[in-house]
Order: C-alpha cells, then structure tokens, then sequence
C-alpha cells in the first residue's frame, strides 16, 4: 500500500502519531504501509510469519528533525522481542489487564532515586498514573518515570543500573 | 512558591535598594510593608546575617550601607520580561539541595520560569545521589520549566545550559572555560561546574523539569576539602578575581531562554550551538576511559553527534555510541 500525501509546511510524525499507525495496522490484515511527504518517507513493516510486531523504519533524504531521527535510531529493527513503544504490544499471557511500561529512550535504569534510597516500586507495590516506578538516565538527564497507569506491579522486567535500550519493557502493572 | 516570609524580605529590600543608600524610617517601612516594625526589624537583621550591612541613626531610621552579591530577587538583572525566566526567585540562605526543593516546588504548582537559590546547600544533589560540595560563595541554583516538549528532544536542556554558561562565564572572567562531555564545565583541567536536570515525562513529552546548575565561583582554594581539590577549583582561585554572580545568573538566564525558546516551538536548538560545543569541549580528541553501568570503554572521542551522543573510537577502529556515563581520565 503506498499513499502519498501533499507537502505540508511540514510533515513530521509525532511518536503519537507513528504509534497509532502501528496500532492501526496491527488491527488489519494490512502488512505494509509507507507514507511520503517531500523529502521524508515513512515506512511500516510487519512480517507476513510472525505477524506481531511491527517494524518502523525511517528514511530521510535529508536531515529532518530529531523527532524522527529518534525513532528511525531507536526502533528495534532487529530485535523483535522489544515492543516499540510504550504500550503498543499487549503483554505476551494475554493478559488484557496488564500493562506494560517500557523505556522512553536509552539510557540507564535506576529504581531508586539514589544508590542507598529504596526502590520506587517493588512487586506488590500500588501505582497510580503519577507514581515515579523508576528512573532512566542520559547524560545527566534523570528521567523520571510515570507509571501512567493504575494498578500493582507484578514483575520488574530489568536490572537496576542496567542500559535499556529504547521500548524495552521495565515492568508489568496489573491495572485496576 | 515564596513564602510569606520570603516575599516580605525581598519587598523591605526592594524598598532600602530604592532609596538609593538614603536612610528609611521603620514607620515608614511598616507602613509601605503593612507589618509591625518589630517584623522589619526581624527582617533587617536577617539580610544582616545573609551579609548586608545598614547602619541606622536615632529618628532618621536605617540606611543601606552594602548590598552583597547574592542570587536574591531585588538584586538579579531582570530577565523575566524577555525570557520567561527567573521570576519568582525563591532564595534560601541554606537548603538541603535547590534541586530536591524545585522539585518539591514544581509539584506544588510553582509556575514556569521559577529559579531557586541558596547561599549553601547542606547536600547539593551531584549525579546518582552523591553530594555535590556547595560552599557559600558558589553559585546554586536550580530552574523550573513547565513547557511541553518533545521527550526525544530532552537531552538539549543540559548541552544548552553548558554551552549558555561556558559563553557567559568566558565572558565574565576571560578564562578559558571547557565542557566536559556530556555537560560539565571545566577549567585548567578542572571540574568548576556542574549541571543535573530532572524531568518528568510521560513517555512522549516532558511535562515538567528542573535544570540544576553549580558553578564554584568565590570559593577560596582553601575551602575545598582535599579530596575535592584534586579534581575541582573555583572561579577564584583561577582568575584571582571575584565574579558577579548575580551577574552570572542574569546573562546565563538571558542566553539560555532565547536558547530554550527553539527547543518551545519545537524548532532545531542545540544543532544551533552544536559547533560552539565542539570548539569548546574538553572531551573531543583526547584518550578517554567512559565508565559505563556495563563496562569501561577505551578510545579516542573523535565526534559528539547533534543528538549528544559521544563517538569513541577504540584501539582497533570500532566507533561505539556512548549515551550514559562517566568520563574518566
């Protein structure tokens, strides 16, 4: 399927927006999709065997801005077991109630605010949208994360001061 | 927010400033305050204890005699009008850390632009909770911004803050100041400041955060524990001369709003300034060891991308991205 769109000021893909063109897709039968605008083209892949994760490539033929050169750097082509974003992939039990929480961007994964302070979250512990489950760290940018989402942590799915990489999963929140 | 005590400080300063070194009666401090002249006096004595000095005569009143240079609202340049920042300024004479206080601040609504100083911080936050030596005479101060933007985008706001105050401090003292990749300021080979930033993001955009900054401007060499001195000196003790700080404060808030601005409307900010990085920085070219949560990398920095990330090119020509981590010598 290929679309190609007017050139706007300028076209460029809110992760939002790319996200909810993974959804879309993952709810057809539609296997690829690639949207061009001037000189940025969009491309979405999804394996015709696995048929689960999507794969977001971006091409530009010039420099665009870092939004999308983020994501074209941080989608995890070769890694299909990462989800790409932020609950863009169910849990893999099915479990329509969990959710999973996954890295915003690469860096260091800190559960506690400094070495010798408790863990944010442990498993058990109750979370609300505005809970801080954990920090990720980037050249001197703590990142605080937000749970988003109510519920219990049921699993902690990376180590303390372990390097995530972008859309790697952190934990799993049983929402209620 | 400032507190009421706060804001009564800075309004009986303001007033002294305005008079212009004229003597003040109390009753007339009590009557442009709306406070008892026992609260002047209070409050008198307590910009004596920060390091103003007044003298006062039997029915003329009090006169300002010496302003110090501290990071207080009456004294700081005002920027707020074209940059949004640095108003209101919420200045302690000692703080745990201007970062856990902004933070806490921010969380309780305090709007954006807010700046938030000390005279010394008791645990001045340094990068995974070790502390941060902030002896009086420093500049400490830590900046709420409430704009959305993209969280991609996020590791602009410390490369725009080094490059802002390695322009403004080479300004002001003629040293030649470096930054140390990712975001320290160095001079003679030496940390003179830091800078930690906290966001609060919801995966897409960043939502609230607090940018930290420690400059060691008049700290005497003297004052440095040992172990300190190795790695860090001052302003001071490098120039051998005193800086303004609220001279400091006021350009850096001046240059970093209009530099924030791009980063606001969403437009290329630190790919602006990205050369004037490079020009500056202590890390390109030289040997490095990178202490990273994995491993140490060994090589060469050869390049600092437009996204902040450091190219270290080790012995046997492989180029590895470096993210997340410690630069050692």
């Amino acid at each position: 399927m290929r679309r190609h769109l007017p050139r706007g000021d300028s076209l460029l893909f809110k992760i939002g927006e790319i996200r909810e063109l993974i959804r879309l897709l993952d709810e057809t039968s539609v296997s690829e999709l690639t949207i061009v605008s001037g000189d940025d083209k969009l491309c979405i892949k999804k394996p015709d065997v696995s048929g689960v994760i999507p794969q977001v490539q971006v091409a530009p033929s010039m420099p665009v801005q870092a939004t999308i050169r983020a994501v074209s750097a941080a989608a995890p082509v070769a890694e299909p077991q990462a989800p790409l974003v932020q609950g863009a992939t169910p849990a893999q039990e099915n479990d329509e109630a969990t959710t999973v929480i996954t890295s915003p961007m690469v860096g260091t994964f800190y559960r506690s605010p400094s070495p010798d302070a408790p863990a944010y979250v442990e498993v058990g512990s109750r979370v609300t949208t505005k809970t801080i489950v954990c920090i990720v760290e980037a050249m001197k940018l703590m990142n605080e994360i937000e749970a988003e989402v109510s519920g219990v942590v049921t699993e902690v799915m990376a180590e303390n001061g372990q390097l995530v990489e972008y859309g790697q999963p952190l934990f799993k929140i049983k929402r209620s | 927010m400032k507190t009421d005590t706060q804001t009564l400080r800075d309004q009986i300063l303001y007033q002294f400033l305005q008079a212009g070194g004229e003597p003040i009666s109390g009753t007339k401090l009590s009557e442009q305050t709306g406070v008892t002249r026992t609260a002047i006096w209070k409050h008198i004595h307590q910009l004596e204890e920060i390091g103003f000095t007044f003298d006062s005569a039997p029915k003329v009143g009090h006169r300002l005699t010496h302003a110090p240079d501290v990071l207080m609202e009456p004294l700081l340049p005002d920027v707020f009008q074209h940059t949004g920042l640095g108003h209101p300024v919420v200045f302690s004479p000692e703080v745990d850390s201007t970062n856990r206080l902004a933070s806490e601040l921010a969380s309780q609504g305090a709007p954006h632009g807010t700046l938030v100083t000390a005279q010394e911080q008791t645990s001045g936050r340094g990068r995974r909770g070790r502390v941060w030596f902030s002896h009086p005479g420093g500049a400490w101060f830590s900046l709420i911004l409430r704009r959305p933007f993209a969280l991609s985008r996020a590791f602009e706001l410390t490369l725009l803050a080094s490059v802002a105050l390695q322009r403004v401090i080479s300004q002001l003292t003629k040293l030649d100041v470096q930054i140390k990749w990712p975001n320290d300021l160095f001079v003679n080979d030496r940390k003179v400041g830091g800078i930690l930033a906290e966001i609060r993001s919801d995966g897409e955009q960043v939502h609230q955060a607090v940018v930290g900054i420690g400059i060691n401007c008049n700290i005497p060499i003297e004052a440095f524990p040992a172990e300190v001195s190795q790695v860090a000196t001052s302003l001071l003790a490098e120039s051998g001369q005193r800086i303004d700080r609220t001279q400091l404060v006021g350009r850096f808030l001046a240059l970093y709003g209009e530099m924030l601005d791009f980063l606001f409307r969403g437009e290329p900010a630190f790919e602006r300034v990205h050369e004037e990085w490079c020009a500056h920085s202590h890390t390109l070219g030289r040997q490095v060891r990178v202490q990273t949560n994995r491993d140490v990398i060994e090589g060469r920095a050869v390049q600092l991308d437009k996204d902040g990330t450091l190219m270290i090119r080790t012995q046997n020509g492989e180029d590895i991205a470096v993210h997340s981590g410690e630069v050692l010598f």
